[in-house]
């Protein structure tokens, strides 16, 4: 564009001031498109492929009543450089978090709450890191390690707002509501009996094998799920908590009563 | 700033229409590649997780997953 006159260098740094506000402003807008919207899109085919994939593996190999030992720790291959694929328990994708256990980064199993829509279906997938939670729900990792059904705390934790959200309504959960978590070989349905329960990113208490906040005489088979709240922000953890009411054996065809309409 | 780089894209009005979106998308596709994701563990509403690293848990573990 021809200037009619030399800007004089006032105007210049007025102007160049304008547009660098101007860029800074943008940049923030398309962050908020990102983070809300691109990262949805996404997330949720993230966790589409790997629950096909997750399907697909329990499919592969032949059904025995316990999943062959993996060796542990196995050395990964990590996607990223960097802390994106660090865990809240300090640990790397790609290794075994126990003996026989999944490795961290990868879909082990599915979680259903019909809450939250009769298809809602997320893939569990090993560890905290934030990639595993880019891919659905994370588990924790952190010793006495709780696999799904086992006496102690099976705890869970997926983004409320951004990668998906698989958590987005976790607010819309009441006590008595069904959580269902299906592995290779096994179903097992748990019941809401506490939350939401607001508190503190650093009280990690509720993740113990008993939250001394339940109440509940010990050798409790729970599930702990934790999300952001208030939505939008990192401030405060929510937290649900069920107990263990039922196992079944995954067979053809077979699906839980809590899933079923 | 943009007038600067206006200026010193070759070609006509329409030539340099076209390098702009051209330029305009790469910057986006940038953002939402790689520098988004790398700032989004710094920014304050993503975390989902709690800590704990500072609980005593006493009960023994619950055992290998079967």
């Amino acid at each position: 564009m021809p200037s009619c006159r030399p800007m004089g260098v006032v105007r210049k740094v007025i102007r160049g001031t304008a547009e660098i506000v101007f860029t800074i402003g943008l940049v923030g807008l398309l962050l908020c498109v990102h983070q809300l919207w691109w990262t949805n899109i996404e997330g949720r085919a993230a966790a589409q492929e790997s629950l096909e994939e997750l399907y697909e593996s329990w499919e592969q190999e032949p059904t025995a009543d316990e999943p062959a030992p993996e060796a542990s720790p196995i050395a990964g291959i990590p996607e990223d450089e960097g802390p994106q694929d660090v865990g809240t328990d300090g640990q790397k994708d790609g290794t075994a978090a126990a003996p026989g256990g999944a490795i961290r980064g990868e879909a082990f199993a599915a979680l259903y709450i019909p809450r939250l829509g009769s298809g809602y279906k997320k893939p569990i997938v090993e560890g905290t890191s934030a990639q595993s939670l880019r891919k659905g729900v994370g588990h924790y990792t952190y010793a006495p390690y709780t696999a799904p059904g086992q006496v102690g705390n099976f705890g869970i934790a997926a983004h409320r707002n951004g990668n998906g959200e698989p958590f987005r309504h976790l607010n819309k959960l009441v006590a008595g509501d069904f959580v269902v978590v299906q592995t290779k070989t096994e179903w097992y349905t748990y019941q809401i009996v506490r939350g939401p329960f607001i508190t503190k990113p650093d009280n990690g208490e509720v993740l113990a094998s008993n939250p001394p906040m339940l109440g509940l005489p010990g050798g409790q088979r729970l599930i702990t799920l934790t999300t952001c709240d208030p939505e939008f922000t990192s401030k405060n953890r929510m937290i649900y908590w069920g107990t263990l009411v039922a196992t079944d054996v995954s067979r053809p065809g077979f699906v839980p009563a809590a899933l079923k309409k | 700033m943009y007038a600067f780089i206006w200026r010193h894209l070759p070609g006509n009005v329409w030539v340099r229409i076209a390098i702009s979106l051209v330029l305009v998308l790469a910057i986006v596709y940038a953002l939402f590649n790689w520098i988004f994701p790398w700032a989004e563990p710094m920014l304050p509403f993503g975390d989902v997780t709690v800590d704990q690293g500072n609980v005593q848990d006493v009960q023994p573990s619950g055992g290998l997953p079967g």
